[in-house]
């Protein structure tokens, strides 16, 4: 009969354990998908239809790193060589088609020290295709980029490829922090008639919204997590990404993704 | 039928005659004269008794009073005493006579004594029909839940009971209830909400009449069923309350064994969980304080 009283002792200290912390309820996710890289490769971005973690041939590089991580103890780390007067290079993580027409894009990012932008540097990507079922119709739609302050501070501004401009923000060159993790967001909702929205947040500030316009031209969705740049220094330029996310809601800087 | 005795004379015969007047005997004498023997009876029994007091039932009685020479008789309804009185002492044998009738009359011969006087009980209120206490009380209803502190008002509903065991001031009590979904939004997440309250303790009568009253002070624990139905990838998860629950019931005992009743109670939970979504953690807690109501039957078993 002492078969009976131990899982019953069991089941009270359990519960009594249990009522000593809090318990939670676990209700579920809004993610998409999610990539931290504590898996230690690619697979989360590559086992993805149209994923991918591409680089353009050594001495730039992407890799899985271990010198700094958002949270956990991997991120990739993104290394370019743009020298001045030199071509554009790229590095980057890839979400090409089946995205969601509708969705919260988001990133971190830290950047190790301060970068002199001579022509462009981007580090997150929103592109398009004309024809949904024609991969040689992609084009470039929308780039954060960050750039180079009189101040010797960076900010970020967004370019629009349709029209060879930057968007105009809501805050004034939001200053993009140094050897610190950032984060970068954004709501894309790329609809075809004046319903479409393009939101960015910073660190969970919003620096840019444009809304009531179209702005794809098919619901077909490209997003990338990259380091592309031309005219930059000092090189290489080293950019380490981690804890991206795709959710049907925001996911701000105290997001969690597992 | 309440009759009188008047006197009459009717020559040397004492008459007494019914409340109609008829004459019922008559017979002569000289001495006593009948003049005198009605003379010393009415001495007598107006300072005995009214006449009025003297009634008969059915007739008046029969009085005769005869003089016999040395002597003399009389009759009362049959009753006969005869007197020696060589001297012929015509005052004394009506003296004599008198009393004699007196004594065979009255005190009221045959009237019933004056029924003595009813005593009316007070009339009380009728008392109220309180059940004989049963040793158990099923209490069958639907409950009604409210949760205090989440910040949309979520309500549910569902079957409830309650069983109370005892027939002291203090009694055991046990209640149960199912209380179907209800949502309410949390930090912008739409949470559905099951609570299946369980609690026992101690039921306290403040009152027992035709409106019986109680109050119940309970450990209470149980499971909350919870769902995120909205999220892209909704997951249900089930936390276990404990706490405490205070409530109070009034029930109206008017129908023998079963008794309608209502209560009203809140529970306070301990340690309310965490309700945790992705990519948001924590987005806020379960309810800690559960306010409801209950209705329905007790019966008593």
């Amino acid at each position: 009969m002492r078969a009976p009283v131990i899982p019953l002792l069991r089941l009270a200290v359990v519960s009594l354990l249990s009522a000593a912390c809090a318990p939670r309820a676990d209700l579920g996710s809004d993610l998409l998908w999610v990539s931290t890289f504590e898996v230690g490769t690619f697979d989360e971005w590559s086992s993805q239809p149209g994923g991918a973690a591409t680089s353009d041939p050594s001495p730039n590089a992407i890799e899985i790193s271990s010198e700094q991580a958002h949270r956990g103890r991997y991120s990739a780390k993104l290394t370019i060589v743009a020298s001045s007067g030199g071509a554009q290079v790229n590095t980057g993580l890839v979400r090409r088609g089946n995205l969601p027409q509708s969705a919260y894009y988001s990133a971190w990012y830290y950047v190790p020290r301060t970068v002199d932008v001579g022509t462009f540097w981007t580090i997150f990507k929103i592109r398009r295709r004309s024809v949904v079922d024609d991969p040689t119709t992609e084009d470039e739609l929308f780039d954060v980029d960050i750039k180079s302050l009189s101040s010797g501070e960076m900010a970020v501004h967004v370019y629009d490829h349709r029209v060879a401009g930057d968007l105009p923000l809501v805050a004034a060159a939001p200053v993009v922090p140094v050897s610190r993790w950032f984060q970068i967001e954004a709501y894309y909702h790329n609809m075809q008639d004046n319903t479409g929205r393009l939101t960015c947040w910073l660190d969970g500030s919003v620096f840019l919204d444009v809304e009531g316009t179209p702005l794809g031209p098919t619901p077909w969705v490209e997003w990338d997590a990259v380091n592309v740049g031309a005219n930059l220094s000092p090189n290489p330029v080293t950019l380490f990404i981690d804890d991206a996310a795709i959710s049907d809601t925001r996911v701000t800087p105290a997001g969690v993704l597992d | 039928l309440r009759q009188t005795i008047p006197f009459a004379l009717a020559g040397n015969v004492v008459a007494i005659a019914t409340a109609a007047g008829s004459a019922i005997a008559a017979a002569p004498s000289d001495c006593p004269r009948v003049e005198d023997v009605s003379s010393e009876l009415q001495t007598l029994m107006s300072a005995a008794q009214s006449p009025e007091q003297i009634s008969l039932a059915g007739q008046a009685p029969a009085i005769e009073v005869t003089d016999l020479g040395t002597g003399f008789r009389v009759t009362v309804s049959g009753r006969a005493r005869e007197y020696k009185d060589e001297a012929r002492d015509c005052a004394r044998r009506a003296r004599v006579a008198a009393v004699f009738v007196a004594v065979a009359l009255g005190p009221p011969i045959s009237s019933p004594a004056p029924a003595p006087p009813t005593v009316v009980a007070p009339v009380a209120p009728p008392r109220p029909r309180v059940a004989s206490p049963r040793p158990t009380q099923l209490e069958l209803g639907v409950g009604v839940e409210s949760a205090l502190s989440t910040p949309g008002r979520s309500n549910m509903i569902g079957p409830a009971l309650r069983v109370a065991v005892g027939t002291g001031a203090v009694r055991f009590v046990a209640g149960m209830a199912v209380l179907a979904p209800g949502e309410t939004s949390v930090a912008g997440v739409t949470v559905r909400q099951w609570h299946v309250p369980v609690d026992a303790g101690l039921r306290v009568g403040l009152r027992a009449s035709l409106l019986d009253l109680s109050a119940d002070l309970t450990l209470a624990a149980g499971p909350l069923f919870l769902r995120a139905p909205d999220l892209a990838a909704p997951r249900s998860d089930t936390v276990f309350e404990w706490g405490a629950r205070a409530g109070v019931t009034a029930r109206y005992q008017a129908f023998g064994r079963l008794a309608p009743f209502a209560s009203a109670g809140a529970q306070l939970v301990a340690d309310p969980a965490e309700l945790h979504t992705l990519p948001g953690g924590v987005i806020g807690r379960a309810p800690a304080v559960w306010i409801g109501a209950r209705a329905g039957i007790s019966v008593g078993l």
